[in-house]
């Protein structure tokens, strides 16, 4: 049960990776002569106001988006091969690293956002930040992958004690027609 | 022949691990106060140059006053990283002196340090690739450059991740002991009272 509830953590930590790295991770208003606001997220930047460019939607110049898919993927890989008798502890390994991965990615990313919400704090700041959805549901992204990480590890026990057969135990004696009973 | 599952904790293999966390901590520490990347803007009156680094800028004079007075801190979840891995390691050099209970905790945190070092220095990276142009033009040519901090920091999430890897109890597959030469007598559960049957090995050979 523990394990199980391990596995769908990992699974879930995953898709909400994926999907925090869709959401706008900060918005940006520019109080200039003419009004420019956009929102980031992991992968595009998309103007909301403001002149247009070729399109309202670019690719980010920084591609946060990349070490959040390998970290969704790799959580995925740990949740599938769990049970696997050859690479259980291979994905137990990476069950508890990748979790932790994800929140270096995050807090770096956490890291640039409180550089540009210091701008807020300005007497007449020039640029308003604010969070973005994506930044907290990869926040809680790493919180659900980490309880996940921790539900799969083996504790010392389990690594101990062999599993008890279930059902009567049946002993193969061979050639004991052959010997004399020894009351 | 029959194999079971067990674990290996090789002493030394732990020391090696242990050695190659604290090495790793060390180098993610080394990396913060070296510059990562560097670039050099020729000018026809003149050059500047402009490093970036974990905790911030460098810049020659002339463009110092213009730089950004308060950069972005890439260097806190580093440096947390690298206190996780010295924390680890003299856990698992001094893990002889621990009870047992705490020999799967220790490792598990060991994998939390170098994961954690790895996901922040990847993600740096990631930044620093944005910034990386060349460029040249009638008023300005900007070259940019690796400086050792990028190596430095990628050697550390190796070692810290080789470090994690090796203090694991991996499973290995053992072979069962041979059974006892002779004759072998097993005891029946819910056969109280019966006979008890001795059977013969089949691999004592020449006893029969």
């Amino acid at each position: 049960m523990r394990s199980r509830l391990g596995l769908f953590a990992l699974l879930a930590g995953a898709v909400l990776t994926l999907v925090g790295a869709l959401l706008p991770l900060y918005h940006q208003a520019y109080r200039l002569a003419e009004q420019l606001e956009f929102e980031v997220t992991a992968w595009n930047v998309r103007t909301i106001t403001g002149p247009q460019p070729d399109s309202d939607e670019f690719r980010s110049s920084v591609q946060y988006g990349i070490p959040l898919a390998v970290a969704a993927g790799l959580l995925v890989l740990a949740a599938l091969f769990l049970r696997h008798r050859r690479f259980g502890a291979v994905a137990r390994f990476l069950a508890a690293g990748v979790p932790l991965m994800l929140v270096g990615a995050v807090w770096t990313i956490l890291q640039v956002y409180l550089r540009l919400a210091q701008g807020n704090r300005r007497a007449d700041p020039i640029t308003l930040t604010s969070p973005g959805l994506g930044l907290w549901i990869l926040a809680i992204a790493c919180v659900v992958a980490l309880v996940g990480g921790v539900l799969v590890q083996r504790v010392p026990d389990q690594l101990e004690r062999a599993p008890e057969p279930e059902g009567p135990v049946v002993y193969r004696l061979p050639d004991s027609e052959e010997h004399e009973q020894v009351s | 022949m029959e194999l079971r599952e067990d674990v290996s904790r090789s002493p030394r293999r732990r020391v090696v691990g242990g050695v190659a966390l604290a090495a790793g901590a060390v180098l993610a520490l080394v990396a913060t106060r070296l510059p990562l990347t560097r670039q050099d803007i020729r000018f026809p009156e003149g050059a500047s140059w402009y490093e970036t680094g974990l905790w911030g800028t460098r810049a020659s004079s002339d463009i110092g006053s213009v730089l950004d007075p308060s950069p972005v801190r890439y260097g806190v979840p580093v440096v947390v990283a690298a206190v996780l891995l010295v924390v680890t390691a003299a856990l698992v050099l001094g893990a002889r002196r621990l009870p047992d209970r705490f020999a799967a905790p220790v490792n598990v945190g060991a994998v939390l340090a170098a994961f954690l070092l790895t996901g922040s220095g990847w993600t740096v990276g990631q930044v620093l690739l944005s910034s990386f142009r060349n460029e040249e033009s009638a008023f300005a040519t900007v070259t940019t450059s690796v400086r050792e901090g990028v190596w430095v920091l990628g050697l550390a999430c190796v070692v810290a991740l080789a470090g994690g890897l090796l203090v694991q109890a991996w499973p290995v597959r053992a072979a069962v002991p041979p059974p006892e030469r002779g004759v072998v007598v097993h005891r029946l559960p819910d056969d109280s009272g019966g006979p008890v049957i001795p059977v013969p090995d089949d691999t004592a050979g020449g006893d029969r």
